[in-house]
């Protein structure tokens, strides 16, 4: 029994002295290559590191690194040269566009906090190749670098719609969209999107075959797409669209996405639309408002509404001018101006529509028909060629509207409105940026 | 007795067990890693005049390097890509890190890179993998001037031999580009470049500067016909190859260019061989006749075809041109030889007659080949043209059955495709020719 003892208290003490033995390794050495790479830093860290990571704490690799890339494809890295022009654009059309809708605090908690950047695009076995991955809400992958051009809008959009899709994934990751969402088109979500076609996806109620996707992605593209592709862009698409019951259902996902930036975010969608379309714009080539504006374009008329703000001040004279013409017209006998819209009727023809009252308040409307010109600069020339009985009546009156609009050439540009709500088409005088007639894109 | 040997063992473990050895025969891993990665960096800095690098990555061609690395992390390099990237000199950055070995990674886009590029029309190679290149290299070993890698995604092996002053000033006047341009000009000039290693046997040398590959072509004593091939980059002196291309004992892989004789050279054993150019192509064209090989037709016709390249067949050609004419004003436009798969040979005459109706009459041989290669025809019919007009085409029809031939080349004095010729075995002046047909 006292062996027994003994042999116990010797193993109890055998183990203690083994257990008890003192380590003194040094856990606070630095173990290498943990913390990140580090290297010299140049020019192009300096910037990325003022413009990025001290201001919304975003790291930008732009050096490869493998370990953060897919091993089975062949990858190449980035040009130094495309580096700050890119990030410039990501910067001013997306950052940008956050923090002068809802401020910084925004984009400092919701941004992604590392992009890592890629040289080629990263090819797929079935043959499509991938422009941006998103991990997590964490990591964005931008491949095609090396191709970017900030002046080729074809290159500039696709990125910027990557960026926007992969953040429309983060904040519905923060906050749920409302699950009202995946039942407006239950039934055509499907795994084998890349087969369907943009054309077969819209007619089905979908913004694009990847929307078809899932639910998620459904209403990242959404989001991606009516931001990137502006208002104009996106009601082209709707219109090209001639299934009635997917318009409709495209129609109540647009709803649900703006109530969606509303009532989670406190953000106005289409004002946020607005600010991503001019920033677009800025960085990269303008799509001229001619492409969406004329006859048989997506818009057919433009209405100019005096009692907008955001008119330029040598219209305004003139039209008062006119106002006041044409209510001094037989006598004072009082007609008053109220508004005019430009219609395209044909390729070379514009109706100004002038409406107003007599003095009983009986409404009435003017026309007066227009030969159009477009030069080789696409600068506008109109020409008188007829009115009808109102018009002629009117016509003396508002006769400082009609010489302005025939005695100068004009080019269509986009306006804004000064708060953002509103993209305006606009007639801008040549030769005198100041002085232009914008009002309401109409269908 | 057995209990005591229990508590010696249990005491051992005790004092054993306390003894923590942690010191590591060697160094702490972590602090040998940065070492070496700062030795490495030292080494790739030591290069004053830069680094001559080659790699011939898996997916075909070869590429020359001029690297020279900066001590910021900058790197600037030429490279035989094409004319302009062995002209203008790209600076990127590039880094030393410990990854399961240290590994230099070129980190921004170079010249290193287009090989590797994904897109087909840049790598020049398949669109998804490119040329299966590299960018990032681990250390294998540093000897004496030259370290070699392995690259980490496709293995490919990259050589950087430090420059001399002489080269790296070569490099820097475009001298890749110079040697791009030579060769160029010497593949316009030397139609047929040959090589013999000293035993008679002619190794017909292809150098194709798209595919980056350079090839021999013999035939071996079996009379069969072998290849040797090696892809190669461009370098100051000519080409080097990646693998020495080995021929009886002989091998060479480097090809230099000798700029005063303008000619291509290799030194085989200390001794050294220039590249000749032949007239007409060096392998036999009896190696290519026949039919269902490249060629089985030969057409003399006097419009496309230098005249009276052999005197005795001319004297015939005419013979046999007034003979059908003197056969109701018919013309004699051209002659065939026809090679055909029933061992049989075809003399073909195109002719017409005097309202210009156009004719053929063909007479048949049999084909006896020799030994050595020769070949005998013996005559056995004519078809009913050949009947109709025989009797005027008689100095031809009995040239081929009363003499022996050889096949062979026969150079084309207009500069354009060698001719196909049958000689008369005996006489090398007297031989039928003509344009070589499938």
């Amino acid at each position: 029994m006292k062996r027994n003892f003994i042999k116990i208290l010797l193993c109890t003490a055998a183990i203690g002295l083994v257990a008890s033995c003192k380590k003194d390794d040094d856990i606070n050495k630095e173990i290498i290559g943990l913390g990140g790479d580090t290297w010299e830093k140049g020019p192009i860290d300096e910037w990325l590191l003022q413009n990025f990571t001290l201001p919304y704490n975003i790291d930008v690799k732009y050096r490869w690194d493998g370990a953060e890339l897919a091993v089975d494809r062949t990858l190449v890295p980035v040009k130094e040269e495309k580096v700050i022009p890119l990030m410039e654009t990501v910067r001013d059309a997306w950052i940008k566009v956050y923090t002068d809708e809802i401020g910084e605090t925004f984009i400092k908690k919701l941004a992604p906090k590392q992009y890592v950047l890629v040289g080629s695009p990263q090819y797929n076995s079935g043959g499509t190749i991938t422009l941006g991955e998103a991990e997590g809400g964490r990591k964005v992958t931008l491949f095609r670098v090396n191709d970017f051009s900030k002046s080729n809008r074809d290159i500039v959009k696709p990125i910027l719609k990557t960026i926007h899709h992969e953040f429309g994934h983060i904040l519905h990751q923060n906050v749920m969209y409302a699950p009202e969402y995946q039942l407006v088109t239950p039934t055509g979500y499907t795994s084998d999107w890349n087969n369907i076609s943009v054309a077969n996806a819209r007619a089905a109620g979908y913004i694009s075959a990847y929307a078809q996707s899932g639910p998620s992605e459904d209403f990242v593209e959404m989001i991606a797409i009516m931001l990137t592709e502006g208002k104009a862009g996106y009601e082209t698409i709707i219109k090209g669209i001639t299934n009635a019951a997917a318009v409709t259902a495209l129609r109540k996902k647009e709803e649900i996405v703006v109530s969606y930036f509303k009532q989670k975010w406190n953000i106005e969608f289409y004002r946020l639309q607005n600010r991503t379309t001019k920033a677009i714009s800025s960085v990269t080539s303008v799509v001229p408002l001619s492409t969406y504006l004329g006859f048989g374009k997506t818009y057919t008329s433009l209405a100019i509404n005096p009692g907008l703000p955001d008119l330029s001040a040598d219209f305004v004279s003139i039209f008062n001018t006119a106002k006041a013409g044409l209510a001094a017209l037989s006598n004072n006998a009082g007609r008053q101006f109220d508004n005019f819209t430009f219609f395209f009727n044909a390729n070379d023809e514009m109706v100004m529509r002038v409406y107003y009252r007599n003095a009983a308040g009986s409404a009435f409307e003017a026309n007066f028909t227009y030969k159009m010109t477009v030069d080789a600069n696409q600068n506008l020339k109109f020409v008188f060629v007829s009115a009808d009985a109102n018009a002629n009546t009117a016509g003396p009156g508002i006769v400082a509207l009609t010489n302005y609009l025939t005695q100068n050439t004009f080019k269509l540009d986009w306006y804004y409105s000064q708060d953002m709500k509103s993209e305006y088409g606009g007639l801008t005088k040549v030769g005198d940026p100041a002085s232009y007639i914008s009002g309401v894109l109409t269908f | 007795m057995k209990k005591i040997l229990v508590y010696i063992f249990l005491f051992s473990i005790i004092a054993s067990g306390c003894k923590r050895e942690d010191d590591p025969v060697f160094d702490d891993p972590d602090v040998r890693l940065s070492t070496a990665l700062s030795e490495y960096q030292t080494v790739l800095l030591s290069a004053q005049n830069g680094w001559k690098g080659f790699i011939y990555p898996a997916g075909g061609k070869g590429f020359n390097y001029y690297i020279k690395f900066n001590e910021d992390g900058r790197v600037s390099m030429l490279s035989d890509f094409n004319s302009s990237t062995a002209e203008t000199m790209a600076e990127s950055s590039y880094r030393l890190k410990a990854l399961q070995r240290p590994t230099l990674i070129f980190d921004t886009y170079s010249y290193i890179h287009l090989p590797s590029d994904p897109n087909g029309s840049i790598s020049g190679g398949t669109t998804g993998s490119g040329l299966k290149s590299d960018f990032q290299f681990a250390i294998i070993s540093v000897k004496g001037d030259t370290i070699e890698f392995e690259g980490t995604a496709n293995k490919n092996k990259m050589i950087l031999v430090k420059a001399t002053a002489a080269e790296e000033s070569g490099y820097l006047a475009a001298g890749i580009k110079i040697s791009m341009q030579t060769n160029a000009s010497y593949l316009t000039a030397n139609k047929f470049p040959f090589l013999d290693f000293g035993d008679g046997v002619k190794q017909s040398l292809a150098i194709d500067p798209t595919a980056k590959t350079l090839t021999l072509i013999y035939v071996d004593s079996d009379d069969v016909s072998r290849t040797l091939s090696s892809n190669f980059s461009f370098t100051l002196e000519g080409l080097m190859l990646e693998e020495p291309l080995v021929y009886k004992g002989s091998s060479f892989n480097t090809l230099l260019w000798d700029a005063d004789a303008k000619v291509y050279y290799i030194n085989n054993k200390g001794s050294r061989i220039n590249v000749v150019n032949s007239t007409t192509p060096v392998i036999p064209l009896r190696m290519l006749f026949g039919p269902a090989k490249d060629y089985s037709q030969i057409e003399y016709n006097p419009v496309a075809v230098t005249n009276n390249l052999s005197s005795d067949f001319n004297t015939k050609y005419a013979a046999a041109k007034t003979g059908l004419n003197g056969l109701a004003g018919r013309t004699l436009n051209y002659v065939r030889v026809i090679f055909t798969v029933d061992n049989t040979m075809l003399l073909r005459f195109y002719y017409n007659n005097t309202a210009g109706s156009s004719f053929q009459a063909n007479m048949t041989y049999e084909v006896t080949k020799g030994t050595d290669n020769t070949y005998s025809f013996r005559y056995i019919a004519s078809d009913n043209n050949g009947t109709v007009v025989g009797s005027g085409l008689v100095s031809l029809k009995d040239y081929f059955s009363n003499n022996t031939f050889k096949l062979d080349w026969v150079a084309n004095p207009g500069g354009g495709s060698s001719f196909g010729g049958l000689y008369v075995v005996n006489d090398n002046s007297s031989f039928f020719y003509g344009t070589l047909i499938k």
